[in-house]
Protein backbone atom coordinates (compact mmCIF):
# COMPACT_ATOMS: atom_id res chain seq x y z
CA UNK A 1 0.00 0.00 0.00
CA UNK A 2 2.70 2.46 0.99
CA UNK A 3 5.12 3.38 -1.76
CA UNK A 4 8.61 3.77 -0.40
CA UNK A 5 10.28 6.47 -2.43
CA UNK A 6 13.90 7.47 -2.62
CA UNK A 7 14.70 10.46 -0.47
CA UNK A 8 14.42 13.45 -2.80
CA UNK A 9 14.14 16.02 -0.04
CA UNK A 10 17.51 17.67 -0.81
CA UNK A 11 16.35 18.27 -4.39
CA UNK A 12 12.93 19.46 -3.19
CA UNK A 13 14.51 21.90 -0.76
CA UNK A 14 16.95 23.15 -3.40
CA UNK A 15 14.11 23.73 -5.87
CA UNK A 16 11.83 25.44 -3.35
CA UNK A 17 14.37 27.69 -1.68
CA UNK A 18 14.57 30.33 -4.46
CA UNK A 19 10.78 30.19 -4.93
CA UNK A 20 10.11 30.89 -1.27
CA UNK A 21 12.57 33.80 -1.13
CA UNK A 22 13.43 33.12 2.46
CA UNK A 23 17.00 34.15 3.33
CA UNK A 24 18.26 30.80 4.66
CA UNK A 25 21.43 30.67 6.72
CA UNK A 26 23.54 27.63 5.83
CA UNK A 27 23.57 26.64 9.49
CA UNK A 28 19.80 26.09 9.33
CA UNK A 29 19.88 23.72 6.38
CA UNK A 30 20.56 20.44 8.21
CA UNK A 31 17.49 20.91 10.41
CA UNK A 32 15.35 22.04 7.48
CA UNK A 33 16.34 18.95 5.51
CA UNK A 34 15.81 16.68 8.50
CA UNK A 35 12.33 18.03 9.07
CA UNK A 36 11.45 17.90 5.38
CA UNK A 37 12.61 14.30 5.29
CA UNK A 38 10.39 13.59 8.29
CA UNK A 39 7.45 15.17 6.46
CA UNK A 40 8.23 13.14 3.33
CA UNK A 41 8.30 9.94 5.35
CA UNK A 42 4.95 10.86 6.88
CA UNK A 43 3.46 11.71 3.49
CA UNK A 44 4.52 8.29 2.21
CA UNK A 45 2.23 6.77 4.84
CA UNK A 46 -0.98 8.17 3.37
CA UNK A 47 -0.26 9.66 -0.05
CA UNK A 48 -0.86 6.52 -2.11
CA UNK A 49 -3.93 5.01 -0.49
CA UNK A 50 -6.72 4.22 -2.99
CA UNK A 51 -8.87 7.30 -2.56
CA UNK A 52 -12.16 7.58 -4.36
CA UNK A 53 -12.41 10.56 -6.70
CA UNK A 54 -15.47 11.69 -4.75
CA UNK A 55 -13.37 11.86 -1.60
CA UNK A 56 -11.83 15.27 -2.26
CA UNK A 57 -12.44 17.48 0.73
CA UNK A 58 -10.47 20.52 1.74
CA UNK A 59 -10.73 22.02 5.20
CA UNK A 60 -14.24 23.33 5.91
CA UNK A 61 -13.33 26.98 6.15
CA UNK A 62 -14.21 28.61 2.85
CA UNK A 63 -17.89 29.34 2.43
CA UNK A 64 -19.07 31.00 -0.77
CA UNK A 65 -21.78 33.61 -0.74
CA UNK A 66 -20.73 35.45 2.38
CA UNK A 67 -18.75 38.67 2.25
CA UNK A 68 -15.32 38.48 3.84
CA UNK A 69 -16.07 41.43 6.12
CA UNK A 70 -18.81 39.38 7.76
CA UNK A 71 -16.08 37.13 9.06
CA UNK A 72 -14.17 39.95 10.73
CA UNK B 1 -12.68 28.96 51.06
CA UNK B 2 -8.88 28.90 50.78
CA UNK B 3 -8.27 31.57 48.14
CA UNK B 4 -5.03 30.03 46.88
CA UNK B 5 -6.51 26.65 46.05
CA UNK B 6 -10.18 27.52 45.57
CA UNK B 7 -11.91 26.38 42.44
CA UNK B 8 -13.63 28.79 40.11
CA UNK B 9 -17.03 27.76 41.35
CA UNK B 10 -15.99 28.10 45.01
CA UNK B 11 -14.68 31.59 44.33
CA UNK B 12 -17.86 32.62 42.51
CA UNK B 13 -20.00 31.25 45.35
CA UNK B 14 -17.92 32.97 48.05
CA UNK B 15 -18.25 36.31 46.26
CA UNK B 16 -21.96 35.83 45.62
CA UNK B 17 -22.58 35.04 49.31
CA UNK B 18 -20.47 37.95 50.51
CA UNK B 19 -17.78 35.79 52.13
CA UNK B 20 -15.17 37.69 50.16
CA UNK B 21 -15.08 40.25 47.38
CA UNK B 22 -13.94 40.18 43.78
CA UNK B 23 -11.38 42.84 44.64
CA UNK B 24 -9.90 40.86 47.52
CA UNK B 25 -9.77 37.74 45.37
CA UNK B 26 -8.08 39.65 42.58
CA UNK B 27 -5.49 41.26 44.86
CA UNK B 28 -4.58 37.82 46.26
CA UNK B 29 -4.22 36.57 42.70
CA UNK B 30 -2.02 39.50 41.64
CA UNK B 31 0.14 39.00 44.76
CA UNK B 32 0.56 35.31 43.96
CA UNK B 33 1.55 36.10 40.37
CA UNK B 34 4.05 38.72 41.52
CA UNK B 35 5.55 36.29 44.02
CA UNK B 36 5.76 33.15 41.94
CA UNK B 37 5.83 34.06 38.28
CA UNK B 38 9.57 34.58 38.22
CA UNK B 39 10.21 30.91 38.93
CA UNK B 40 7.24 29.58 36.93
CA UNK B 41 7.43 31.62 33.73
CA UNK B 42 3.67 31.31 33.46
CA UNK B 43 2.59 34.89 32.65
CA UNK B 44 4.01 37.21 30.01
CA UNK B 45 1.46 40.01 30.46
CA UNK B 46 -0.56 41.06 33.50
CA UNK B 47 -3.51 43.41 33.01
CA UNK B 48 -3.86 44.61 36.59
CA UNK B 49 -5.63 47.91 35.88
CA UNK B 50 -8.23 46.29 33.67
CA UNK B 51 -8.73 43.51 36.21
CA UNK B 52 -9.14 45.92 39.13
CA UNK B 53 -11.75 47.88 37.15
CA UNK B 54 -13.69 44.69 36.42
CA UNK B 55 -13.47 43.43 39.99
CA UNK B 56 -14.66 46.76 41.38
CA UNK B 57 -17.63 46.70 39.02
CA UNK B 58 -18.58 43.22 40.24
CA UNK B 59 -18.34 44.30 43.89
CA UNK B 60 -20.44 47.37 43.10
CA UNK B 61 -23.06 45.23 41.39
CA UNK B 62 -23.30 42.97 44.42
CA UNK B 63 -23.52 45.92 46.79
CA UNK B 64 -26.37 47.26 44.67
CA UNK B 65 -28.20 43.96 45.07
CA UNK B 66 -27.90 42.93 41.45
CA UNK B 67 -27.77 39.25 40.57
CA UNK B 68 -24.22 38.22 39.67
CA UNK B 69 -23.36 36.14 36.60
CA UNK B 70 -22.14 32.55 37.19
CA UNK B 71 -18.39 33.20 37.21
CA UNK B 72 -18.47 36.63 38.85
CA UNK B 73 -15.08 37.53 40.26
CA UNK B 74 -13.27 34.38 39.09
CA UNK B 75 -9.74 35.27 37.95
CA UNK B 76 -8.68 33.71 34.66
CA UNK B 77 -5.80 33.85 32.22
CA UNK B 78 -5.43 33.23 28.50
CA UNK B 79 -2.59 31.94 26.37
CA UNK B 80 -0.83 34.92 24.83
CA UNK B 81 -2.14 34.16 21.34
CA UNK B 82 -5.58 35.51 22.36
CA UNK B 83 -6.28 39.16 21.64
CA UNK B 84 -6.65 41.41 24.66
CA UNK B 85 -7.68 44.95 23.72
CA UNK B 86 -4.77 47.29 24.34
CA UNK B 87 -2.19 44.48 24.54
CA UNK B 88 0.00 43.32 21.66
CA UNK B 89 -0.74 39.68 20.86
CA UNK B 90 2.70 38.11 20.87
CA UNK B 91 1.69 34.48 20.18
CA UNK B 92 4.94 33.42 21.80
CA UNK B 93 6.98 35.28 19.22
CA UNK B 94 9.44 38.16 19.13
CA UNK B 95 8.24 39.25 15.69
CA UNK B 96 4.63 39.96 16.67
CA UNK B 97 5.73 42.32 19.42
CA UNK B 98 6.19 44.95 16.72
CA UNK B 99 2.47 44.75 15.94
CA UNK B 100 -0.04 47.31 17.18
CA UNK B 101 -1.97 46.36 20.31
CA UNK B 102 -5.18 44.44 19.68
CA UNK B 103 -8.21 46.66 19.25
CA UNK B 104 -10.75 44.00 20.26
CA UNK B 105 -10.84 41.18 22.78
CA UNK B 106 -10.88 37.59 21.56
CA UNK B 107 -14.31 36.00 21.78
CA UNK B 108 -13.20 33.74 24.66
CA UNK B 109 -12.30 36.85 26.66
CA UNK B 110 -15.57 38.60 25.78
CA UNK B 111 -17.66 35.59 26.77
CA UNK B 112 -15.85 34.80 30.02
CA UNK B 113 -16.04 38.41 31.09
CA UNK B 114 -19.75 38.42 30.21
CA UNK B 115 -20.03 35.52 32.63
CA UNK B 116 -18.36 37.67 35.28
CA UNK B 117 -14.83 36.25 35.19
CA UNK B 118 -11.91 38.64 35.56
CA UNK B 119 -9.05 38.47 33.08
CA UNK B 120 -5.71 38.90 34.86
CA UNK B 121 -3.25 38.34 32.04
CA UNK B 122 -1.76 36.40 29.18
CA UNK B 123 0.46 33.34 29.46
CA UNK B 124 3.64 31.94 27.96
CA UNK B 125 3.60 29.45 25.09
CA UNK B 126 5.74 27.77 22.45
CA UNK B 127 6.42 30.21 19.63
CA UNK B 128 3.38 30.41 17.34
CA UNK B 129 2.04 27.29 19.11
CA UNK B 130 4.45 25.05 17.17
CA UNK B 131 5.79 22.78 19.89
CA UNK B 132 4.86 20.43 22.71
CA UNK B 133 7.48 21.53 25.27
CA UNK B 134 6.41 24.88 26.74
CA UNK B 135 9.90 26.21 26.06
CA UNK B 136 10.29 29.61 24.44
CA UNK B 137 13.53 31.22 23.25
CA UNK B 138 12.24 34.75 23.81
CA UNK B 139 10.36 34.54 27.12
CA UNK B 140 12.08 31.56 28.69
CA UNK B 141 10.35 28.29 29.49
CA UNK B 142 7.22 27.83 31.50
CA UNK B 143 8.15 25.52 34.38
CA UNK B 144 6.19 22.57 35.68
CA UNK B 145 4.80 23.36 39.15
CA UNK B 146 5.18 19.69 40.13
CA UNK B 147 8.95 19.92 39.46
CA UNK B 148 10.39 23.25 38.37
CA UNK B 149 13.27 21.55 36.55
CA UNK B 150 10.82 19.95 34.12
CA UNK B 151 8.75 20.97 31.13
CA UNK B 152 5.10 21.97 31.41
CA UNK B 153 4.46 20.59 27.98
CA UNK B 154 3.01 22.85 25.31
CA UNK B 155 2.13 24.74 23.55
CA UNK B 156 -0.28 25.98 26.26
CA UNK B 157 2.50 25.67 28.84
CA UNK B 158 2.00 29.01 30.57
CA UNK B 159 -1.75 28.51 31.10
CA UNK B 160 -1.06 25.05 32.53
CA UNK B 161 1.65 26.35 34.86
CA UNK B 162 -0.65 29.16 36.05
CA UNK B 163 -3.47 26.76 36.92
CA UNK B 164 -1.32 23.96 38.34
CA UNK B 165 0.52 26.43 40.59
CA UNK B 166 -2.80 27.78 41.88
CA UNK B 167 -2.20 31.26 40.47
CA UNK B 168 -5.61 31.16 38.77
CA UNK B 169 -8.32 28.46 38.91
CA UNK B 170 -8.85 28.35 35.15
CA UNK B 171 -7.05 29.38 31.98
CA UNK B 172 -7.79 29.21 28.28
CA UNK B 173 -5.44 27.48 25.87
CA UNK B 174 -5.52 26.37 22.28
CA UNK B 175 -5.12 22.85 20.92
CA UNK B 176 -4.10 22.18 17.33
CA UNK B 177 -2.33 18.86 17.81
CA UNK B 178 -2.44 18.41 21.57
CA UNK B 179 -1.53 21.79 23.01
CA UNK B 180 -4.11 21.62 25.80
CA UNK B 181 -3.86 17.87 26.41
CA UNK B 182 -0.07 17.56 26.56
CA UNK B 183 0.41 20.25 29.23
CA UNK B 184 -2.67 19.01 31.09
CA UNK B 185 -1.02 15.60 31.20
CA UNK B 186 2.43 16.77 32.23
CA UNK B 187 1.16 19.26 34.83
CA UNK B 188 -1.62 17.05 36.20
CA UNK B 189 -4.71 19.06 35.24
CA UNK B 190 -8.09 18.60 33.63
CA UNK B 191 -8.24 19.97 30.10
CA UNK B 192 -10.99 20.15 27.52
CA UNK B 193 -10.28 20.16 23.80
CA UNK B 194 -13.70 20.61 22.23
CA UNK B 195 -14.98 19.32 18.91
CA UNK B 196 -13.45 21.19 15.99
CA UNK B 197 -15.89 24.04 15.32
CA UNK B 198 -17.48 23.99 18.77
CA UNK B 199 -15.90 27.08 20.41
CA UNK B 200 -15.02 30.32 18.69
CA UNK B 201 -11.39 30.97 17.78
CA UNK B 202 -12.03 34.59 16.80
CA UNK B 203 -9.25 36.80 18.06
CA UNK B 204 -6.89 33.88 18.54
CA UNK B 205 -3.71 34.07 16.48
CA UNK B 206 -4.05 31.09 14.10
CA UNK B 207 -1.69 28.19 13.57
CA UNK B 208 -3.39 25.50 11.47
CA UNK B 209 -6.88 26.60 10.48
CA UNK B 210 -7.85 23.02 9.58
CA UNK B 211 -7.16 21.83 13.12
CA UNK B 212 -7.18 24.76 15.58
CA UNK B 213 -9.46 24.57 18.63
CA UNK B 214 -9.58 26.45 21.94
CA UNK B 215 -10.59 25.29 25.41
CA UNK B 216 -10.08 25.47 29.17
CA UNK B 217 -7.60 24.01 31.66
CA UNK B 218 -8.76 23.68 35.27
CA UNK B 219 -8.28 21.79 38.53
CA UNK B 220 -11.78 20.29 38.52
CA UNK B 221 -14.17 18.93 35.93
CA UNK B 222 -16.95 21.20 37.21
CA UNK B 223 -14.77 24.22 36.49
CA UNK B 224 -14.04 22.86 33.01
CA UNK B 225 -17.78 22.54 32.38
CA UNK B 226 -18.61 25.94 33.86
CA UNK B 227 -16.06 27.69 31.66
CA UNK B 228 -17.02 25.63 28.62
CA UNK B 229 -20.66 26.63 29.11
CA UNK B 230 -19.70 30.30 29.25
CA UNK B 231 -17.75 29.92 25.98
CA UNK B 232 -20.42 28.08 24.01
CA UNK B 233 -22.41 29.50 21.11
CA UNK B 234 -22.05 30.43 17.44
CA UNK B 235 -19.81 33.31 16.49
CA UNK B 236 -19.95 35.08 13.12
CA UNK B 237 -16.33 36.14 13.69
CA UNK B 238 -15.21 32.50 13.30
CA UNK B 239 -16.70 30.82 10.21
CA UNK B 240 -15.76 27.38 11.53
CA UNK B 241 -17.68 27.89 14.78
CA UNK B 242 -21.04 26.39 13.89
CA UNK B 243 -22.06 23.92 16.61
CA UNK B 244 -25.38 22.05 16.35
CA UNK B 245 -26.35 22.94 19.92
CA UNK B 246 -25.18 24.95 22.90
CA UNK B 247 -26.99 23.46 25.89
CA UNK B 248 -25.22 24.00 29.23
CA UNK B 249 -23.40 20.86 30.38
CA UNK B 250 -22.54 21.71 33.98
CA UNK B 251 -25.98 20.62 35.29
CA UNK B 252 -25.58 17.29 33.47
CA UNK B 253 -22.06 16.09 34.27
CA UNK B 254 -23.00 14.55 37.62
CA UNK B 255 -25.82 12.43 36.21
CA UNK B 256 -23.69 9.29 36.40
CA UNK B 257 -22.20 7.07 33.74
CA UNK B 258 -24.32 3.96 34.01
CA UNK B 259 -25.28 4.16 30.35
CA UNK B 260 -21.89 5.20 29.01
CA UNK B 261 -20.03 2.52 27.04
CA UNK B 262 -16.27 2.74 27.61
CA UNK B 263 -13.31 1.16 25.85
CA UNK B 264 -9.54 1.37 25.90
CA UNK B 265 -7.63 2.23 22.73
CA UNK B 266 -4.97 -0.37 22.04
CA UNK B 267 -2.38 -0.89 19.33
CA UNK B 268 -0.91 2.53 18.39
CA UNK B 269 -2.06 4.15 21.64
CA UNK B 270 -0.24 1.65 23.85
CA UNK B 271 2.83 1.07 21.74
CA UNK B 272 5.92 2.86 22.88
CA UNK B 273 4.51 4.22 26.13
CA UNK B 274 6.67 3.94 29.22
CA UNK B 275 5.92 1.00 31.51
CA UNK B 276 4.88 3.49 34.15
CA UNK B 277 2.37 5.16 31.82
CA UNK B 278 0.90 1.86 30.67
CA UNK B 279 0.54 0.64 34.23
CA UNK B 280 -1.22 3.82 35.32
CA UNK B 281 -3.68 3.54 32.46
CA UNK B 282 -4.32 -0.16 33.03
CA UNK B 283 -4.94 0.53 36.70
CA UNK B 284 -7.61 3.11 35.87
CA UNK B 285 -9.18 0.77 33.32
CA UNK B 286 -9.31 -1.94 35.97
CA UNK B 287 -10.92 0.39 38.51
CA UNK B 288 -13.53 1.35 35.93
CA UNK B 289 -14.02 -2.29 34.89
CA UNK B 290 -13.25 -1.45 31.28
CA UNK B 291 -12.79 -4.70 29.43
CA UNK B 292 -13.40 -3.67 25.84
CA UNK B 293 -10.44 -2.81 23.64
CA UNK B 294 -10.78 -0.91 20.36
CA UNK B 295 -8.30 -0.28 17.58
CA UNK B 296 -8.37 3.03 15.75
CA UNK B 297 -7.24 1.77 12.36
CA UNK B 298 -4.19 3.31 10.76
CA UNK B 299 -3.74 5.75 13.62
CA UNK B 300 -0.06 6.10 12.75
CA UNK B 301 -1.05 7.33 9.30
CA UNK B 302 -3.54 9.76 10.86
CA UNK B 303 -0.76 11.14 12.99
CA UNK B 304 1.46 11.40 9.91
CA UNK B 305 -1.22 13.28 7.99
CA UNK B 306 -1.78 15.69 10.88
CA UNK B 307 1.98 16.26 10.96
CA UNK B 308 2.05 17.17 7.25
CA UNK B 309 -1.04 19.40 7.42
CA UNK B 310 0.42 21.21 10.39
CA UNK B 311 3.80 21.77 8.80
CA UNK B 312 2.34 22.93 5.48
CA UNK B 313 -0.36 25.21 6.83
CA UNK B 314 1.92 26.60 9.52
CA UNK B 315 4.76 27.18 7.07
CA UNK B 316 2.45 28.91 4.61
CA UNK B 317 0.87 31.09 7.30
CA UNK B 318 4.27 32.33 8.40
CA UNK B 319 5.89 32.64 4.97
CA UNK B 320 5.78 36.47 4.91
CA UNK B 321 7.38 36.62 8.35
CA UNK B 322 10.01 34.08 7.34
CA UNK B 323 10.82 36.13 4.24
CA UNK B 324 11.05 39.37 6.20
CA UNK B 325 12.82 38.22 9.32
CA UNK B 326 13.62 34.54 9.66
CA UNK B 327 16.45 35.33 12.08
CA UNK B 328 13.92 36.63 14.59
CA UNK B 329 12.15 33.27 14.97
CA UNK B 330 12.86 30.83 17.76
CA UNK B 331 15.40 28.49 16.09
CA UNK B 332 13.37 25.47 17.21
CA UNK B 333 10.39 26.82 15.29
CA UNK B 334 12.04 28.46 12.31
CA UNK B 335 13.54 25.45 10.59
CA UNK B 336 10.33 23.45 10.94
CA UNK B 337 8.25 26.28 9.45
CA UNK B 338 10.66 26.74 6.54
CA UNK B 339 10.53 23.01 5.81
CA UNK B 340 6.75 23.17 6.07
CA UNK B 341 6.58 25.93 3.47
CA UNK B 342 8.42 23.61 1.07
CA UNK B 343 5.83 20.82 1.26
CA UNK B 344 4.16 19.97 -2.07
CA UNK B 345 0.43 20.66 -2.39
CA UNK B 346 -0.21 17.00 -3.27
CA UNK B 347 0.82 15.88 0.20
CA UNK B 348 -1.57 18.38 1.79
CA UNK B 349 -4.56 17.47 -0.33
CA UNK B 350 -3.99 13.77 0.22
CA UNK B 351 -3.79 14.41 3.95
CA UNK B 352 -7.21 16.05 3.81
CA UNK B 353 -8.60 13.08 1.88
CA UNK B 354 -7.17 10.68 4.41
CA UNK B 355 -8.80 12.77 7.12
CA UNK B 356 -12.29 11.84 5.96
CA UNK B 357 -11.33 8.17 5.55
CA UNK B 358 -9.96 7.98 9.09
CA UNK B 359 -12.95 9.91 10.45
CA UNK B 360 -15.36 7.41 8.90
CA UNK B 361 -13.45 4.44 10.31
CA UNK B 362 -13.43 5.89 13.83
CA UNK B 363 -17.10 6.81 13.63
CA UNK B 364 -17.84 3.12 13.12
CA UNK B 365 -16.23 2.46 16.50
CA UNK B 366 -18.57 4.97 18.08
CA UNK B 367 -21.51 2.81 16.99
CA UNK B 368 -20.70 0.52 19.91
CA UNK B 369 -18.69 2.76 22.25
CA UNK B 370 -19.34 6.20 23.76
CA UNK B 371 -15.90 7.10 25.03
CA UNK B 372 -12.41 5.83 24.29
CA UNK B 373 -9.53 6.02 26.76
CA UNK B 374 -5.98 6.65 25.54
CA UNK B 375 -2.87 8.02 27.19
CA UNK B 376 -2.36 11.74 26.60
CA UNK B 377 1.43 11.50 26.59
CA UNK B 378 3.73 8.47 26.37
CA UNK B 379 5.94 9.76 29.19
CA UNK B 380 5.88 12.13 32.16
CA UNK B 381 7.41 15.60 31.97
CA UNK B 382 10.91 15.65 30.43
CA UNK B 383 13.63 17.80 31.93
CA UNK B 384 13.83 21.36 30.59
CA UNK B 385 16.21 21.38 27.65
CA UNK B 386 15.84 17.65 27.04
CA UNK B 387 15.89 17.07 23.29
CA UNK B 388 14.97 13.38 22.94
CA UNK B 389 13.09 10.63 24.74
CA UNK B 390 12.91 6.89 24.35
CA UNK B 391 9.91 5.61 22.40
CA UNK B 392 9.64 2.00 21.30
CA UNK B 393 13.35 1.55 21.91
CA UNK B 394 14.39 4.51 19.77
CA UNK B 395 15.44 8.01 20.75
CA UNK B 396 13.08 10.53 19.14
CA UNK B 397 12.88 14.35 19.37
CA UNK B 398 10.75 15.72 22.19
CA UNK B 399 9.43 18.88 20.56
CA UNK B 400 7.49 17.34 17.65
CA UNK B 401 6.68 13.99 19.28
CA UNK B 402 5.28 14.51 22.78
CA UNK B 403 1.87 14.68 21.11
CA UNK B 404 2.09 11.30 19.41
CA UNK B 405 -1.10 10.15 21.10
CA UNK B 406 -3.02 13.40 20.75
CA UNK B 407 -2.43 14.16 17.07
CA UNK B 408 -4.56 11.40 15.53
CA UNK B 409 -7.52 12.59 17.61
CA UNK B 410 -7.21 16.26 16.67
CA UNK B 411 -6.87 15.19 13.06
CA UNK B 412 -10.57 14.28 12.97
CA UNK B 413 -11.76 16.96 15.36
CA UNK B 414 -13.01 14.80 18.22
CA UNK B 415 -13.74 16.26 21.67
CA UNK B 416 -11.44 15.12 24.47
CA UNK B 417 -11.26 15.66 28.20
CA UNK B 418 -7.84 15.01 29.69
CA UNK B 419 -7.88 13.65 33.22
CA UNK B 420 -4.88 13.48 35.59
CA UNK B 421 -4.24 9.89 36.59
CA UNK B 422 -3.88 9.09 40.27
CA UNK B 423 -0.17 8.91 41.06
CA UNK B 424 1.90 7.55 43.93
CA UNK B 425 3.74 10.07 46.12
CA UNK B 426 6.74 11.43 44.28
CA UNK B 427 5.54 10.32 40.86
CA UNK B 428 5.17 12.97 38.19
CA UNK B 429 1.74 13.76 36.71
CA UNK B 430 0.39 11.90 33.72
CA UNK B 431 -2.95 12.25 31.96
CA UNK B 432 -5.41 10.12 30.06
CA UNK B 433 -7.55 11.27 27.15
CA UNK B 434 -11.27 10.54 27.31
CA UNK B 435 -12.30 10.77 23.67
CA UNK B 436 -15.91 11.09 22.51
CA UNK B 437 -17.76 11.29 19.21
CA UNK B 438 -18.09 14.69 17.53
CA UNK B 439 -20.22 17.16 19.53
CA UNK B 440 -20.52 14.76 22.47
CA UNK B 441 -18.43 16.72 24.97
CA UNK B 442 -21.03 15.70 27.56
CA UNK B 443 -20.03 12.02 27.50
CA UNK B 444 -16.36 12.82 28.04
CA UNK B 445 -17.14 15.31 30.81
CA UNK B 446 -19.50 12.91 32.58
CA UNK B 447 -16.90 10.16 32.62
CA UNK B 448 -14.17 12.55 33.74
CA UNK B 449 -16.41 13.86 36.51
CA UNK B 450 -17.23 10.34 37.64
CA UNK B 451 -13.52 9.43 37.77
CA UNK B 452 -12.83 12.59 39.77
CA UNK B 453 -15.63 12.10 42.30
CA UNK B 454 -14.65 8.46 42.85
CA UNK B 455 -11.12 9.54 43.70
CA UNK B 456 -9.55 7.78 40.72
CA UNK B 457 -7.85 10.93 39.47
CA UNK B 458 -5.83 13.51 41.34
CA UNK B 459 -4.19 16.83 40.70
CA UNK B 460 -0.63 17.12 41.98
CA UNK B 461 0.25 19.61 44.70
CA UNK B 462 2.66 22.18 43.34
CA UNK B 463 6.16 22.39 44.80
CA UNK B 464 6.72 25.64 46.70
Amino acid sequence: MTVKRADHTPQLAAAMEPLLAIPIDSAWRPQILAFLAMAAHNADLFADLPYDDANDEAAPVFRPGRPAEEML
Amino acid sequence: MKPATATAREIAAAIAYGETTATATLEATLDAIATRNGELGAFTDVVAHRARTRAAAIDAARSAGRRLPPLAGVPFAVKNLFDIAGVTTRAGSKINRANAPASLDATVVVRLEAAGAVLVGACNMDEYAYGFTGENAHDGPSRNPADLTRMTGGSSGGPAAAVAANLVPVAIGSDTNGSIRVPASLCGLYGLKPTYGRLSRAGAFPFVASLDTVGPLARTTADLAAVYDALQGRDPRDPVCDPPDDAPLLPLISEGIGDVRMALADDYFLSGASDDARAALESLASDLKITQRVTLPEAHRARAAAFVLTAAEGGTLHLPRLQAGAVDFDPDTRERLIAGAMIPAAWVVQAQRFRRWFHNEVMRIFDSVDVIFALATPITAPKLGQKTFTFDGAEIPVRPHLGLYTQPITFIGLPVVTVPLKRAPGELPLGVQIIAAPWNELAALKVAHDIETRGLSAIVDPKR
